[in-house]
């Protein structure tokens, strides 16, 4: 067995057994670049495995039944298809008239007339377009124009605590239903070994990686930056250390979760002052409960019933994080 | 042809299901959707961000409806669905791996999916198909194979490709260990079987 044949092996678990593992792991024993591939392809494997598998939106039916409800639009009705097919025809004509008759749309599904179906009445208009993906600003490559920072900016950056705690401290305060205390006096949250995760980076690789965030964000992110920071710094120490031992809680959770995290606290914020209270009992309650009834009647609430999957998968997660 | 909903149901609930579609029955529409939406719209959530994923799922379901009519009793179910899907994925517009400081992958769980989804769409549109649906789908290889209308050898060298590709682009998450990967030498001889999950 060769270095290919066996990476075609173990790509598919299935047929990895097939005539025996010996040659498999025979040919392991004596084949370092095979074993590294094979530790790496379980390793992106595991990586790519989401920790819970992540729901579509609420929404999403009745966003389809809407597209179907109207025709495909038909591509020969569009102005420049329009004009494109016009010299295609002419060109065409030119050599065979025959070239008339075809058909080019027959075989697009998505130029099929679907089946009739009613639009839902709660459906949202369907976007003209595909919506524009989310730029990933803090994941732009260095640019190596960048002016180094100067002693000042990087003694302001260290100062800093972790930027995606700074970029949610104020959703975890508005989000207290879902935790055990409020924000406000309590008893002092105990610090644990080494310190809060969101604080300040306090190694040599942490500081050089806050430089290299520090030198490519903008004045105006920055200038954010540090307004958050002073925004934090203000709050009752007892508070800022209970913001910080929530987000121990969910800085692991993905960016959607994140974003999801703070869609729910808006649509707390929508609620009135008197539902408010009652929903922050009811939800606080649930939270006490054994955790595998916890996302159940969080479902039955009816604040969560029109909630999108999305804002139901941060809740859902933050209940079981406690 | 004409289908009820009796001989539609002796073909199993998602043949059948996708047969009255054909005829416009929104019950059936709406059983498809409960069962295969999640599925479909978490493949291309490894791809994309969530509005991108969910415009993807809804054009896979799109196309499966207007194409119910094709459909033939006997069919499998799941390689019409995904060979919708699998055509959206190759569709989607190829991307550069972006390029994230190993300080902020280790901080940051949202810098750690960004470059996930950017490696994954980087990958050439045949490679990215056979991996969202084998590695992510976690389809059969046959299954796989029927969808993507070629043979089980062929998405196996193309599986190869894009996970040769991976081990690149994802070398900083590895390096972390965010996979579990053991960076000691012997890890290799005493770990268990890779891909012992079964898909």
């Amino acid at each position: 067995m060769n270095c290919d044949e066996l990476r075609e092996r173990i790509v598919d678990p299935a047929s990895a057994g097939q005539g025996g593992h010996a040659p498999v792991v025979e040919h392991l024993e004596q084949c370092a670049a095979c074993r590294a591939s094979a530790r790496d392809f379980a390793a992106i494997d595991r990586l790519l495995k989401p920790a819970a598998a992540p729901e579509p939106p609420a929404d999403l039916d009745a966003r389809l039944l809407q597209r179907l409800s109207t025709p495909p639009a038909n591509p020969w009705t569009q102005p420049a298809a329009l004009l494109a097919a016009a010299a295609a025809v002419l060109v065409l004509a030119f050599f065979a008239a025959r070239a008339l008759r075809r058909t080019p749309a027959a075989e697009n599904p998505a130029a099929a007339p679907a089946p009739k179906f009613p639009a839902a009445s709660s459906a949202r208009p369907a976007p003209s377009e595909r919506p524009p993906d989310i730029v990933a600003v803090g994941s732009t490559p260095i640019s190596l124009d960048r002016p180094p920072l100067t002693n000042e900016e990087k003694a302001q950056a260290a100062a800093l605590h972790q930027f995606d705690f700074l970029n949610t401290f104020e959703t975890l305060a508005r989000l207290d239903a879902f935790f055990p205390e409020p924000v406000g006096p309590r008893a002092p949250v105990p610090v644990p070994a080494g310190g809060f995760p969101s604080r300040p980076p306090a190694t040599s690789d942490g500081l050089t990686g806050r430089f290299l965030d520090w030198q490519r964000a903008s004045a105006k992110e920055r200038a954010r930056l540090v307004a958050l920071e002073a925004a934090f710094k203000n709050r009752p120490e007892d508070e800022r250390a209970l913001l910080e031992d929530r987000w121990t809680l969910v800085k692991d959770f993905t960016e959607e979760q994140q974003v999801g995290l703070r869609r729910l606290a808006s649509r707390l914020d929508e609620v009135d002052a008197r539902s408010h209270d009652r929903l922050e009992s009811e939800i606080r309650l649930i939270g006490r409960l054994p955790m595998s009834q916890r996302v159940a009647r969080w479902r039955g609430l009816p604040f969560a019933k029109p909630l999108t999957g999305q804002e139901l998968e941060s809740a859902e997660r933050l209940l079981r994080s406690r | 042809m004409a289908v009820s909903a009796h001989s539609a149901a002796a073909y199993g609930p998602d043949p059948g299901d996708l047969l009255l579609v054909a005829t416009g029955d929104d019950g059936a529409l709406r059983r498809l959707l409960s069962r295969w939406k999640q599925p479909v719209y978490a493949a291309f959530e490894r791809l994309r961000e969530p509005s991108a994923a969910a415009e993807a799922t809804l054009q896979t379901f799109e196309r499966l409806v207007r194409a119910a009519g094709r459909f033939e009793p006997g069919a499998s179910f799941p390689a019409t669905l995904w060979e919708h899907a699998a055509r959206v994925a190759q569709e989607l517009p190829q991307v550069q791996p972006v390029s994230v400081s190993p300080a902020r992958l280790a901080e940051s769980a949202a810098a750690r999916t960004a470059l996930q989804r950017s490696a994954l769409a980087a990958l050439p549109p045949p490679e990215r198909a056979a991996f969202l649906l084998t590695r992510v789908a976690r389809l059969p290889l046959a299954t796989a194979a029927a969808a993507l209308g070629t043979s089980e050898g062929d998405v196996r060298r193309r599986l190869v490709r894009a996970l040769e590709t991976l081990r690149t682009s994802l070398r900083p998450l590895l390096d972390l260990g965010v996979g579990g990967a053991d960076p000691s030498p012997d890890a290799a001889t005493t770990e268990p079987p890779p891909f012992g999950d079964a898909p």
